[in-house]
C-alpha cells in the first residue's frame, strides 16, 4: 500500500493506529467513502483510550436532573437564531431570566453573518432553566428556536433534551 | 440521534515536538478535545464532556450546510512537512475522511486545483472550531489556544 508508506514517511504521523480501534464502529457500507485519510488512519484517540482526560463533574447545590453544571454556572443553547441577530438584543431577551455572565453569537465564517446558535452562560440553574423553558419552541427575532442545556452528565444518546420536563 | 461522528486534527512536527489541536464529538454525545505543544514544557490539554443532543444536532446542521460530504480531497494538496489537516465525518451511512496540509489564507485556496472544494473545507473547519472553542471555553474556563 503506497499510501499507507507514503503516509508513515511523514514526520506528522505516528505509527499506524490498531485494526481494533473505535474508528472501525465507524465503518459503513452502502454509503459515500470517501477521502484519503480512510486508507492512512492516523486518529489519535483511537491510541489513547485509556489516558485521562480531565473532565468537569461538580455538582451544584441543586438537583439539575441529567444536566451537568460547568465550572462558573450553567450553560444554555439556542439555536434557530435569525443570522441577523445582534449580540446586544439576544443579551437584552436572555437576561430576563436572569444575569447572563457570558454569551457567544458565533459569526459564520463565510458569510459574516450569525451561524446560527447561541451560548449563554447563567450562574444558578433556575435562571438557565427559565431561559430554556421560556425559549424552546418559541419565537425570538421572528423565528422559532430550540433551548437547551449544554452539558449533560452522561451519554445522551436516545434521548432528544436533556433539562428537566 | 443516528450514527454521527466528527473529528478534526491539525498539527506539525516541529522544535516543539508534535504540536497538535484535536478534537472529536461522538453519537453518544462525548466531546473530546486536545491541544499539545511542548513549548516552555507545556503539558498537553485534554478535556472531555458530554455535549445534549441538541448540541450534535447543530453540528449536523452546520457539516450540512457546508456540503462537505460532496467534496473529494483528491486533488488537495497533500500533508507535508509544515502540517496536517485531517477531517474524518460519519453521517449515517457516509463515510469521508479528508486530509491535506495547513491552508495559510484564502491565496492558497485559490492556487489550489480544487478552489471550491478546499474552500468548503477550509470555512467548515473554522465554523467547527470556533464552535468547539466556544463549548470549552464555557465548560472548563480556559481558553483554548
Amino acid at each position: 500500500m503506497s499510501r499507507r508508506n507514503n503516509a508513515d514517511r511523514m514526520d506528522v504521523d505516528e505509527p499506524s493506529a490498531s485494526s481494533s480501534s473505535s474508528r472501525s464502529k465507524h465503518r459503513s457500507s452502502g454509503g459515500i467513502r470517501r477521502g484519503r485519510g480512510l486508507d492512512a488512519p492516523s486518529s489519535r484517540y483511537d491510541r489513547d483510550e485509556d489516558m485521562d482526560y480531565e473532565t468537569y463533574t461538580q455538582a451544584g447545590t441543586v438537583n439539575t436532573g441529567r444536566v451537568q453544571k460547568s465550572v462558573e454556572g450553567y450553560i444554555i443553547c439556542v439555536t434557530n437564531v435569525h443570522e441577523e441577530a445582534a449580540e446586544e438584543d439576544l443579551h437584552d431577551y436572555l437576561s430576563e431570566y436572569g444575569v447572563v455572565r457570558n454569551l457567544h453569537l458565533n459569526l459564520d465564517r463565510r458569510t459574516g453573518f450569525a451561524k446560527g446558535y447561541v451560548l449563554a452562560e447563567y450562574a444558578k440553574f433556575e435562571e438557565a432553566f427559565d431561559a430554556v423553558r421560556a425559549l424552546d419552541g418559541h419565537d425570538l427575532l421572528g423565528q422559532v428556536v430550540s433551548a437547551d442545556f449544554v452539558f449533560a452528565k452522561g451519554p445522551t444518546k436516545g434521548t432528544t433534551r436533556i433539562a428537566p420536563e | 440521534m443516528s450514527d454521527f461522528y466528527v473529528r478534526y486534527y491539525v498539527g506539525h512536527t516541529g522544535r516543539y515536538g508534535h504540536e497538535f489541536l484535536e478534537f472529536e464529538f461522538q453519537s453518544n454525545g462525548k466531546l473530546r478535545y486536545r491541544n499539545n505543544s511542548n513549548y516552555k514544557n507545556d503539558t498537553m490539554i485534554r478535556k472531555e464532556a458530554y455535549v445534549s443532543p441538541m448540541i450534535l444536532k447543530e453540528l449536523q446542521r452546520i457539516v450540512a450546510q457546508s456540503e462537505i460530504m460532496k467534496e473529494d480531497d483528491a486533488n488537495w494538496p497533500e500533508p507535508n512537512i509544515d502540517g496536517k489537516q485531517e477531517l474524518e465525518i460519519v453521517s449515517g451511512k457516509d463515510h469521508i475522511c479528508f486530509t491535506t496540509s495547513k491552508i495559510g489564507s484564502l491565496v492558497d485556496i485559490q492556487n489550489s486545483s480544487d478552489p471550491e472544494g478546499l474552500k468548503a473545507f477550509y470555512y467548515l473547519v473554522q465554523d467547527l472550531k470556533c464552535f468547539v472553542f466556544s463549548l470549552i471555553s464555557l465548560h472548563f474556563k480556559i481558553k483554548p489556544i
